[in-house]
Parts: C-alpha cells; sequence; structure tokens
C-alpha cells in the first residue's frame, strides 16, 4: 500500500526532496527554520517548559526584575514573564495558523474560480478585491474588530479577512496561467466539472506558490494581530498575548523596562523567522534555479 | 603601409564562473586599416561579441578579466589608458552598435534626449546645437520626418528605425572606428538589407572603419573589404574577402563555406562540420579545431598553429601551411 | 497630453472603487455588529437615546435604502456623532489631522531621503559589508512591531540618554504657534521662532524615524533589487559604450528604470504608514488622528472608529491614484 502510494506520487515527492535539500543548503533558509521550530517547540511543549504557572497570582513577587529565579522579571501580578511568554508563543501560533487556513483556504478557491471562469465573475471579484485593498490593513482590521467586539478570535477573524485578497490574487493569477495548459483542456473534453478541476487541477498547481505566501503571511497575521491586542481588540486580559503584554508593560515602561521588551522581542523574532523562511522558499521554489 | 588604426595584439579574456575559467579569447591578433570594413565571422560563442566589447573595455571585470595583450589605437594602448581617456574614446572615437536595437535604448527616455546627450557629452555644444546634428544624422540614415522622430520614445519605432536611430547616435561624433555587433541579426531580412545599405553608404560618406561583427557569411562577403574568421577563442584566418571566400586556407573556414547549401544545383545532402564547438573551460590543446578536422596530423593535438602569411594580406593559423612557431611570419 | 489623459482615466475608474469602500465600511458598521444602534450611541445611552438612534439611521428599512440614507448623509459630511463629546465625527478629524499629516510627511520624507541612497549604494556595492547590512535590515525592518519599536526608542533615547522628549509635539512650557496649516514646523517658521521650531523638530524625530522604520526596510530593499536588474540591461552598456560617466549612467539612465518599481511599492506602502501611524501616535502621545482612534477603541467609540476608517480609506485611494499617475510620468509606456 505503502509502494502504490510512493508510485503515484513519485513526482511529487521528487519535488518535495529537491525542495528539502536545497532548503538545507541555504543558509537563511536553516536560520529561519530554526527560529521556527524554536517558536513551535515552545508553543507545543509551554505546559511543560514553563518554569512556573502563567496564570499564578504572587503579589510578593510583583515587578521584579530578571533574575536567576525569573528570567525575564514578573509583571504587575507578580507572574513569571518567561512562562507568560511560553504560552504566548502557543496563542500567536494559533492565531497565524488560523489566519492563513481562513484567508489562504477562502482566498485561494476564490482566486481560482476568478480566474478560471473568467469574465464577468472574474471582473467581480477582483473588483472586491480591489476595495478591501483599498483599506491599510491595520484599519480594517481595527474597524472589522471593533464591529465584532474586542475578543481574540473576532481579531482572527479580521485578520484573515484583510489577508483574503492576496490569496485570491496570487491564486487568479496562476489559474490564468494555468488554464491554458493542455491537461486542462483534456480534463474537460473528459467531462469534468469546473469545480472538479479547480479543486484537482488548478489549486495543486499553484501549491508552491501559496506556500511562500503562507508562510509571510503567517508572519504578518502575527504582527497585526499583535498591533489589534496592544489597542485593545485583540486578546483580551488576562490571556498572555505577546501584544497585550507589551501593552501592558507599556505602563511600568521607566521603571520596569522588562515587562514591555521581552514579549515585543519575540514578536520580532517570530516574525523574522517566518520572513526569512518565506523569502528563502521563494529564491528556492523559483524554477529557473531548481534545474 | 600606413600604420593600422586598431591593432589587437595578443588579446587574451577570461571569465572566472562557478564552472571552471572560460578562456574565452586566446592570444587573439586584428588589425583595422583606416577607411576599411574589416568583417569578423564565426558561430555563436566563439567570441565575437566579447572581443569587441573588449575594445572599449565594456567586459564587466569581475567576473571577467583582460588577462594580457594590447589594443593599439593610433598607437595609444586602450587598455592602459585612464577613465578620463577611455570615457572620451567611447562614442567619440570608438563607438559600437549592439544587437538587440529594443533593448540598446533606454525605454524611459526620448530618441532625442539620448542623442543628444551624447553629441552634448563629447563636442561641448549646447542642447539646441546638439538638436540639430542630432537632425543631421537621421537625415543621414534616411529617417522621415527627423523632428518629430526624436520626440519620440524608443518603443514607439519600429526594430528598423530603432537601429538607424543608434547608427546615427554613434556616427554623430564622427568617430575613426565604429564596431558593429551583429547590427541586422535581430531584424527581418526586409529590413536588414536596408539598414545594412544606409550603414555602407554612410560609412563610405565618412570614411569611418567598421569592425563588422556577423555569423552571416553572405552578408561579410557583400559588404566587407578584409574578414576574419574566428574559432572558439581565437582567430584562424584573414584576409581579403574575395580572395578569402574564392580560396579559403583554414578547414574551418572551408567547413563554413561549403556547409552553406547551394542555391542552384542539384540537392545534396547538406554539408557539416562533425562535431561541437568546445567548451571553453577546458579546450582541447594545440589547434582549438583539430578534433573537429578532417586534415589534422602530427602537431595539430600538441602544438598551437600562428598566423602566417599564405599569401599578401591572407593568413592562416594552421600547421599545414608550416605555421607552428613563432609570432606573424611570412 | 497623454498623461492628463492618463490621470483622467485612473480618477474615473477610482470612483466604483471609492463607491466600493463606503459600501464595504456601511456593511461593517451596520450589518456586522448585533446592534448597530446600540453600538453607535455606546453602552452608556439610555433606552430612549438608542429606540431614537435606531429610527433615524432608519435600522428598520431595508439594507439597500439604509445605505442609501448613509451615502446621502456622506455627501453632506456627517460621519456621525463621536459619542464621548457629542461632536460630529469629521470635525473631530479636521482637528487631529494636520498633526498626522505632519508625522507622516516627515517620516515618508525621511524615508525618501535615506532609502534611495541606501538602496542604491547597495545594489552598486553588492555582497560587500553594506550590502548584507542593509539586507539585515531589511529583514528586520517589515518584521518589526512598530509599537514596539516605538518603546524601545523611548528607553533608549529618552529614558537612558535624554537626548529627545518623549511625548507630545512641543515642550509642556511652550505655547503652540498660531495656526496657519496646523503643522507645527511650518508654523512655528511663519511664527519665526527658532526656539519653538527647534524644540518641534526634537519632538517630531522619534515618532518620524519609528514611523519609517518599516518603509524604510521595505523602500531599500526594492530599490536595491530593481537596480541590480536594471544595471544588467543593455541600455545600460550603450550609455557607457557611448562614454558617459559611470555616475551618470547609475542615476540618471539606470535610476530612472529603477524608481517604477520602487513608486509601486510606494503605494502599497503608505498604507503601512497610515497603519502604523495609529501605533506610533499612541506611543509618542501624539495628537493625531491614529492616537484618536486608539482612544476611541478604549471608549468604544464606534461612530468615531467608523468614521475615521472610512476617511483614511478615502485618502488611501486618493494617495494610489496620485502614485499610478506619478508611475505613468516615470514610465512612458504605460500611457498608452
Amino acid at each position: 500500500m505503502w509502494s502504490r502510494f510512493r508510485r503515484e506520487h513519485q513526482w511529487q515527492i521528487r519535488e518535495l526532496l529537491l525542495t528539502l535539500n536545497l532548503l538545507s543548503r541555504n543558509a537563511s533558509a536553516v536560520a529561519g527554520c530554526i527560529i521556527v521550530a524554536i517558536m513551535v517547540f515552545m508553543a507545543v511543549f509551554a505546559s511543560l517548559l514553563s518554569p512556573y504557572d502563567p496564570i499564578r497570582i504572587s503579589l510578593a513577587e510583583r515587578l521584579k526584575p530578571p533574575s536567576a529565579v525569573h528570567l525575564f522579571g514578573t509583571d504587575e501580578l507578580g507572574r513569571d514573564i518567561l512562562s507568560r511568554i511560553m504560552h504566548g508563543a502557543r496563542i500567536s501560533l494559533r492565531i497565524g495558523v488560523l489566519v492563513v487556513l481562513i484567508a489562504g483556504g477562502l482566498g485561494a478557491l476564490t482566486g481560482a474560480i476568478s480566474g478560471y471562469v473568467g469574465q464577468q465573475v472574474d471582473n467581480l471579484i477582483m473588483r472586491v478585491m480591489d476595495v478591501i485593498l483599498s483599506f491599510p490593513p491595520l484599519v480594517l482590521a481595527l474597524a472589522l474588530a471593533a464591529a465584532l467586539g474586542p475578543d481574540l478570535n473576532n481579531a482572527i477573524l479580521a485578520v484573515a479577512f484583510v489577508m483574503i485578497p492576496k490569496f485570491a490574487r496570487l491564486v487568479r493569477g496562476e489559474a490564468l496561467a494555468v488554464k491554458e495548459r493542455q491537461f486542462i483542456a483534456a480534463a474537460r473534453a473528459a467531462g469534468a466539472k469546473r469545480l472538479w478541476i479547480i479543486l484537482h487541477h488548478i489549486l495543486p498547481n499553484c501549491l508552491a506558490s501559496v506556500i511562500v505566501l503562507a508562510t509571510l503571511v503567517l508572519g504578518e497575521a502575527i504582527l497585526i494581530a499583535a498591533s489589534l491586542s496592544f489597542i485593545g481588540l485583540g486578546a483580551q486580559p488576562p490571556t498572555p498575548e505577546w501584544g497585550a503584554m507589551v501593552s501592558v508593560g507599556r505602563k511600568f515602561l521607566m521603571d520596569q523596562w522588562w515587562y514591555a521588551t521581552f514579549p515585543g522581542l519575540f514578536i520580532l523574532t517570530t516574525v523574522i523567522g517566518f520572513n526569512i523562511l518565506g523569502d528563502a522558499m521563494r529564491d528556492i521554489l523559483d524554477p529557473r534555479i531548481r534545474r | 603601409m600606413a600604420a593600422p588604426l586598431l591593432e589587437i595584439k595578443r588579446l587574451s579574456v577570461q571569465f572566472f564562473t562557478h564552472q571552471g575559467v572560460v578562456r574565452a579569447l586566446e592570444e587573439v591578433d586584428l588589425a583595422i586599416e583606416p577607411g576599411e570594413i574589416m568583417g569578423l565571422v564565426g558561430e555563436t560563442g566563439c567570441g565575437k561579441s566579447v572581443m569587441a566589447r573588449s575594445i572599449l573595455r565594456l567586459i564587466p571585470q569581475p567576473p571577467g578579466k583582460i588577462s594580457d595583450g594590447e589594443i593599439l589605437f593610433k598607437g595609444e594602448d586602450i587598455l592602459k589608458v585612464r577613465r578620463r581617456r577611455l570615457r572620451e574614446i567611447r562614442g567619440n572615437d570608438i563607438s559600437m552598435i549592439f544587437q538587440e536595437p529594443m533593448s540598446s535604448l533606454n525605454p524611459v527616455f526620448t530618441v532625442g534626449n539620448q542623442m543628444e546627450e551624447v553629441i552634448v557629452l563629447h563636442q561641448g555644444v549646447d542642447r539646441k546645437r546638439a538638436r540639430r546634428t542630432a537632425v543631421e544624422m537621421l537625415q543621414q540614415v534616411n529617417m522621415p520626418d527627423p523632428e518629430q522622430v526624436l520626440s519620440k520614445y524608443p518603443h514607439e519605432l519600429s526594430g528598423g528605425m530603432r537601429q538607424r536611430v543608434m547608427i546615427a547616435m554613434e556616427l554623430s561624433c564622427r568617430p575613426d572606428l565604429l564596431i558593429a555587433d551583429e547590427p541586422t541579426t535581430a531584424l527581418d531580412v526586409t529590413v536588414q538589407a536596408q539598414v545594412l545599405t544606409i550603414l555602407v553608404d554612410l560609412v563610405k560618406r565618412l570614411g569611418t572603419s567598421v569592425l563588422f561583427i556577423s555569423h552571416d557569411l553572405g552578408v561579410i562577403a557583400q559588404l566587407c573589404d578584409r574578414v576574419s574568421v574566428m574559432y572558439a577563442g581565437r582567430i584562424v584566418e584573414t584576409g581579403p574577402v574575395a580572395r578569402l571566400f574564392a580560396v579559403p586556407r583554414h578547414p574551418y573556414t572551408r567547413g563554413l563555406l561549403e556547409a552553406i547549401p547551394p542555391l542552384d544545383g542539384e540537392r545534396e545532402l547538406l554539408q557539416v562540420i562533425p562535431g561541437i564547438v568546445p567548451h571553453l573551460v577546458d579546450p582541447p590543446p594545440g589547434c582549438r579545431f583539430h578534433p573537429r578536422c578532417a586534415e589534422r596530423f602530427g602537431p595539430c593535438d600538441a602544438i598551437v598553429p600562428r598566423l602566417g602569411e599564405v599569401d599578401t594580406g591572407h593568413r592562416v593559423a594552421c600547421h599545414l601551411y608550416g605555421n607552428g612557431r613563432g609570432g606573424m611570419g611570412s | 497630453m497623454r498623461l492628463l489623459n492618463y490621470a483622467l482615466k485612473r480618477l474615473l475608474y477610482s470612483i466604483p472603487v471609492l463607491i466600493g469602500v463606503t459600501l464595504l465600511v456601511f456593511i461593517i458598521s451596520h450589518a456586522i455588529p448585533g446592534d448597530p444602534a446600540r453600538m453607535m450611541a455606546g453602552q452608556k445611552a439610555s433606552r430612549e437615546a438608542v429606540q431614537n438612534l435606531r429610527r433615524s439611521m432608519g435600522l428598520d428599512r431595508p439594507l439597500p435604502e439604509q445605505y442609501l440614507r448613509y451615502v446621502a448623509g456622506l455627501a453632506q459630511g456627517d460621519l456621525g456623532k463621536a459619542i464621548r463629546n457629542q461632536r460630529p465625527v469629521l470635525d473631530d478629524l479636521k482637528d487631529f489631522f494636520p498633526a498626522t499629516l505632519e508625522l507622516t510627511s516627515m517620516s515618508m520624507i525621511f524615508c525618501i531621503a535615506v532609502g534611495l541612497p541606501l538602496g542604491v549604494i547597495s545594489a552598486l556595492h553588492r555582497n560587500r559589508p553594506i550590502d548584507h547590512t542593509t539586507r539585515v535590515f531589511s529583514v528586520v525592518g517589515v518584521s518589526m512591531p512598530v509599537f514596539w519599536l516605538g518603546l524601545m526608542l523611548l528607553l533608549l533615547f529618552y529614558r537612558d540618554l535624554g537626548w529627545l522628549p518623549g511625548s507630545g509635539r512641543l515642550d509642556v512650557g511652550l505655547s503652540p504657534p498660531p495656526h496657519v496649516t496646523g503643522m507645527y514646523l511650518v508654523d512655528t517658521l511663519f511664527e519665526g521662532s527658532r526656539e519653538k521650531f527647534v524644540n518641534c523638530l526634537l519632538h517630531i524625530l522619534l515618532p518620524a524615524f519609528c514611523l519609517s522604520y518599516v518603509y524604510l526596510a521595505i523602500i531599500t530593499r526594492i530599490v536595491r533589487s530593481a537596480m541590480i536588474s536594471v544595471l544588467g540591461l543593455d541600455y545600460i552598456t550603450t550609455a557607457r559604450a557611448n562614454g558617459i560617466r559611470e555616475a551618470v549612467v547609475v542615476l540618471k539612465h539606470g535610476l530612472k528604470n529603477a524608481l517604477i518599481p520602487t513608486v509601486t511599492i510606494t503605494g502599497l506602502s503608505i498604507g503601512e504608514l497610515l497603519g502604523g501611524a495609529i501605533l506610533t501616535e499612541t506611543i509618542f502621545d501624539w495628537p493625531g488622528m491614529g492616537k484618536y482612534v486608539v482612544d476611541s477603541v478604549n471608549f468604544l467609540d464606534f461612530p468615531a472608529i467608523m468614521g475615521f476608517t472610512l476617511v483614511v480609506a478615502l485618502i488611501y485611494v486618493l494617495l494610489n491614484l496620485a502614485v499610478d499617475v506619478l508611475y505613468a510620468f516615470l514610465d512612458p509606456q504605460i500611457r498608452y
């Protein structure tokens, strides 16, 4: 059974192995991978790794500077900041992944339909995308999050909405290119329905560039969501989301510098990781280089 | 005999690439007299363009490198002059036109702007005077409505018109030598003839020497006074056009001429030169053509043949004519 | 003139987009919340007030009719009343607009003045130390949480070094210049007060740098890659072969072509600036529209938020239009 799978998908498996090989040679890709891996590791094993309970209040320990006992110090309720940051990784990654899945799924499907069907449908969909893109991303996400109510899940929906046009435009472009190719005509001649063709032929051919975009969008989503939380529209206390922590930390900035510094540093590092990885993957998946 | 206008001696150019050192030009000798049209013929990849660009030092220095040789222009070695003098020479004493007229002109500036820039730079006149010169030059290349053309952008002109603009631009400062690197290869056949006629008329009138590079033997035969044949980075034969084409000496030249299918006569199998052009990272030892040569013998795979006279003004680099040792002997 | 034709065509094309923008804001403000009237009136408003608002918003009418009412209101400049001060939102925004304009303009100037040369130098010295530094800076730039950067800048320049002030547009002791444009840097020059001008400059330095950080990274990267592609093209070789000085080849022949993709990215990056202004103004207590909307969020001042969103989107569309025209100005092939 495994050998049958291998046989049927041997082309994709070869491509995958080639990608991994090229990735391993590219220094920045490796760096990006490491950063992302660390964050994922932290997120998954936060409960095991964190030295303290992130919600355990200890007023005697409030606002202590970084020390051997509390590596990143404590917050105004005496909670260990490192532990909270680790649990925050879980939240941020969840935000990123959900945004990418929602925006990527809806956006890719919309873009594929738009590109493949063409004509009026294409026109209409692209005008809608233009309208969404007429708003600065943070501004639109802010408005949506405000209308939906201050809650992390609403923030995720808001950010996802803002990211849809990126995927839609990308996939539409690819769909336009792919739809002229012969195997599409063959499928149509064999009587395949449009939706089937879109799902089975168009979308898989866009996979490479969608993956690159998804990686970059993941980072951007974490950034926008953190900004929303900072303003007060995303994660609500006591959720240890990084942006929210910086927001509270701001009040204590002058005397307790560690509170705002470390969570923000983690935001920066995580997004850098995804950006480097995404850029490296874009270079690797460039068909000219793959020869 | 008067001194040649341009004398290239032992020019060697290398490129440092991932695959190794590409020996693009190897001890190339070439001389161009004042007022003559010298053809340079050879297959794609033989080094013609590299040589053309070397004359004006347009080879990017990494990854390229001019490792040896002299390029004497009116006695001055271009390879050694200071940058300021080089800029004086470029576009002024020696000019160059390239193969792709579409991409050789800057798309965001008008034709007039680009032509006037060169004229103002080298002749030190003001824009108005430069504009008049530009109009005159466009008239010389039979451009209809020259004033209009000056205010157009390159993408508004056809390929033939663009190439005529290039010719006008490069000859506007009355250079002594024009290097034409496959100027008509990218044009339609009908337009080719037109542009070539205009070019030849103009250079004859101005007395400009031309280094005319092409892989088209027919064009070379029609236009040039003398021709040099290049193979794998070396000059293998050089001489007056009529004589060289009538009695080609070098086996490669003979192969080239025989490969041209006859227009009349019986239909025969196409004559080809067996084998392929060598990779210049690791060229064959001795004569670079020897692996494909039907007449190779003893020294061919060991000793590099040098150009030697077989007839007045006609030189060949081939052991068949006893040209093994030393420099250019007679 | 071709360029003018193109500009008019683009303007015409913008109209459906602008309509779409109003539609989207309408949907967000009227259709999405559970109780739009309650959102608009505020959590503290009385039952009666909410009912009144419901009737005047026409919430019992069909949606299309509501939309037309909304647009009619917009045409008269009615963006609703801010909950916390009962002032028309448009008036509030007008008050705060100059400060934001001043901040974003300074940032933009800074970005172009630094980013352009940095990108060119980076392209000319590929793979040398300055190039590597620039590329690292670029990646960090696009990954940077603007609000965090602002706080770090405050720690360094305000708390530790004490070189620059930490908030506001002007020292508390000084009175603002008489209003001419609303932009203090300009107005202090009109007033002729050098002391105030310098003071304003010091106050704007940190926020402007913070705001421009992201865009600076983007513009440097795009200029670098555009220059690298352009410098490999044939017409550059032609220019050199004609004896033109290398500096002129790069800056005249090369840069004008490289600016084309740069200007395209500029349009998108204005969005970054407008969004980043929200965060930057909050951190530095800069009394602009960005701080206004964040305060509105804290007050749950829904009409203010929606008014802000609409106005910013409108500005963004118009700015992008200007950028498109600039693009056509640079690239003659677009005009046809």
